[in-house]
């Protein structure tokens, strides 16, 4: 391992940290996380990993403790949990919320730092996260950490989103297609902004597909990844269960009654946009697109006409940590 | 550009190569355990491939559906045909297999004939895709499963990546971005078939009145390590080295990105510059693999669609 390949020692900034607890992000916890996995996947997954009755693990940045209940099925008989998660008020609320899932085993949920786990060296069967290493500004080193509390042959297992991907191929949908320019316009926007996101130490939303390189320069070993097989496909009228929760996420995107919370997200957006060096004057025009689309896409949903489909770049990631050395 | 040119004769060497190479490896074992059931799969079905080359789906799901079953593949390429059959000898125990040379657009078969009518990769190569797939419907029984595995090849281009490379500029991005849009415009036009076939076929069930439509994408990801050890990581490997290092096949590729963009009205000086970008990378790709330094990690958007025909 040559040493630029070594996580940076300078601790990181505090900067630009989300608060995890606060409404619009802790909806994402819940919002996004429903619907995410097919059961049939989610049992393949669990033989692919070779998670076992009776393991320990720790889930890193636990929000509500997704990662536990997902896979609780799989490990969770004399197992133990181990949830961590920087936000207080977060920890104590899936400790609340596993007494309805931590059964015939135990769940236990601690306040601490990605960086500085507070456990002992070799010390989990497994060590996972979803959604965190996207947020983090590096990542590296919050791997190389959960690499340090896993047990010698233990597993890594990361869920993370390529969602600079997903921005960038956009799907099929009712929408029409926007125009060349517009499209490029499109597409510089999501590149810019996720330097500007890198930059601003908010993490790298394409950190997906990354990640088995860099457990592979941690001497991770049987490193392997793949894909949840399941599709964002929306189509009228609506009837299933996933397709009511499908359509209740497009509008909370978009409907006018959301209209703050739209307005926040791309104020958040510019920012990012600025920052990765973008100018101002072209972010005013991707706004001009995105208030046209979006009269569009409320009519369309007032209509019962809105149909999407197109997949969400989520990858499963693992790796073992060596036996020896 | 005239028809003949435009053409793909599947039984070529280049092409045919794909039927075997590309397929090679395309889904985990278990993917297609969870698919079949997923598909309600049966032994004793009938099934008909549409576009079946060498009989890539008939073997794929033989075990699912075999015992008992038959399978009809069709293709346009006598040539394939007759290799097919020559394989299905080796694979298609406990069960029938037979293959007949015909028109997606117009299959050999009554209405109401099959459980199970599918096509891999096939509606992305047509100029009406529509069309087939209501032919797919006609022949299959009311209540028969319609199923496509079709990519989206456009998404899967503007979302590559190449972990081990220096970031592309900006400009050098939105320049491939714009090349593949293009191109895809222009294959369309060209008659071609679209791109991006694999995320618009749920739509094109529906209306084309099937119902139960669901849909999934391959869960396999691409990864390619170093050193390369293992069949499968060896299998990768040979695969990159054709795709980037085999002159031939590549100046192929690229003479087929040219026609299509320029078809698509690209700017002939826009394609000059990608060309020199496309080399820049090869060139890199190159060193890295032969420096033992490359890596590979993605997905390719695999969509598998199925829908089901009404009872009445």
């Amino acid at each position: 391992m040559s040493q630029d390949n070594l996580p940076e020692a300078d601790p990181p900034s505090a900067e630009n940290k989300i608060d995890w607890s606060e409404e619009r992000w802790k909806e994402m916890l819940v919002y996004q996380r429903k619907y995410m996995w097919f059961e049939d996947t989610l049992d393949k997954l669990a033989i692919w990993l070779d998670l076992k009755p009776g393991m320990t693990a720790v889930d890193v940045g636990c929000g509500l403790g997704y990662l536990g209940y997902t896979y609780w099925l799989y490990y969770g008989k004399g197992g133990r949990y181990f949830g961590v998660d920087i936000s207080n008020e977060l920890a104590q609320d899936a400790k609340k919320a596993s007494k309805d899932w931590a059964v015939s085993g135990e769940a236990f949920f601690i306040t601490g730092d990605v960086y500085k786990l507070p456990f002992p060296d070799d010390f989990a069967d497994c060590v996972m996260c979803q959604a965190l290493l996207m947020h983090l500004e590096k990542p590296e080193l919050a791997l190389a950490e959960m690499i340090r509390v896993a047990k010698p042959g233990g597993l890594i297992m990361c869920h993370e989103p390529d969602n600079l991907s997903a921005a960038l191929e956009k799907g099929h949908s009712s929408i029409p297609e926007l125009d060349l320019e517009e499209q490029l316009l499109s597409s510089k926007t999501v590149i810019i902004s996720n330097k500007g996101r890198i930059k601003l130490g908010r993490g790298d939303q394409g950190i997906g597909p990354k990640i088995p390189m860099m457990m592979k320069k941690m001497g991770l070993e049987e490193i392997d990844l793949r894909l949840n097989d399941r599709v964002f496909h929306l189509e009228p009228p609506y009837e299933s269960p996933i397709q009511k929760h499908h359509l209740e996420s497009v509008k909370k995107r978009w409907l006018p009654e959301n209209e703050k919370n739209f307005q926040f997200w791309l104020e958040r957006e510019r920012d990012e946009f600025i920052a990765g060096g973008g100018q101002p004057e072209e972010y005013d025009r991707i706004l001009k697109v995105v208030d046209r689309v979006r009269s569009i896409y409320r009519q369309q949903i007032e209509n019962k006409e809105f149909f999407f489909c197109g997949t969400s770049h989520l990858y499963v990631i693992k790796g073992r940590k060596r036996l020896t050395g | 550009m005239d028809q003949d040119k435009k053409r793909i004769d599947w039984s070529e060497k280049c092409w045919k190569e794909m039927l075997v190479y590309q397929r090679k490896s395309m889904w985990l074992e278990d993917t297609l355990d969870k698919f079949a059931a997923w598909l309600g799969l049966k032994p004793g079905m009938t099934a008909v491939d549409v576009g079946c080359g060498l009989g890539y789906l008939g073997y794929t799901y033989w075990p699912y559906f075999g015992k008992g079953g038959r399978y009809f593949g069709v293709d346009i390429s006598p040539e394939l045909i007759r290799e097919a059959e020559d394989i299905a000898k080796e694979w298609s125990k406990g069960g029938e297999a037979s293959f007949k040379v015909g028109d997606a657009y117009n299959l050999p078969f009554p209405d109401d004939f099959a459980d199970l009518a599918m096509c891999h990769i096939v509606l992305i190569h047509l100029e009406k895709p529509e069309l087939a797939l209501a032919e797919m419907i006609r022949m299959a029984k009311p209540g028969g499963l319609i199923m496509c595995q079709e990519p989206d090849n456009v998404s899967t281009m503007l979302t590559r990546q190449y972990p081990s490379m220096p970031d592309l500029e900006i400009e050098e991005q939105l320049l491939i971005a714009k090349i593949v849009i293009t191109y895809n415009i222009g294959r369309i036009k060209l008659g071609l078939g679209d791109w991006s076939i694999g995320r618009k076929i749920p739509r094109m069930m529906k209306k084309l009145g099937l119902s139960n439509i669901g849909v999934r994408i391959n869960d396999r990801a691409y990864y390619l390590e170093p050193p390369y050890e293992g069949p499968l990581q060896q299998y990768h490997l040979e695969w990159a080295k054709k795709k980037y290092l085999d002159e031939n096949q590549h100046q192929t590729w690229r003479d087929q990105l040219k026609d299509g963009f320029l078809a698509g009205g690209g700017d002939p000086e826009d394609f000059r510059r990608y060309r020199e970008l496309d080399d820049r990378i090869i060139s890199i790709v190159r060193r890295q693999i032969e420096d033992g330094e490359y890596f590979e990690c993605g997905s390719g958007d695999m969509y598998v669609i199925r829908g089901r025909k009404p009872l009445s």
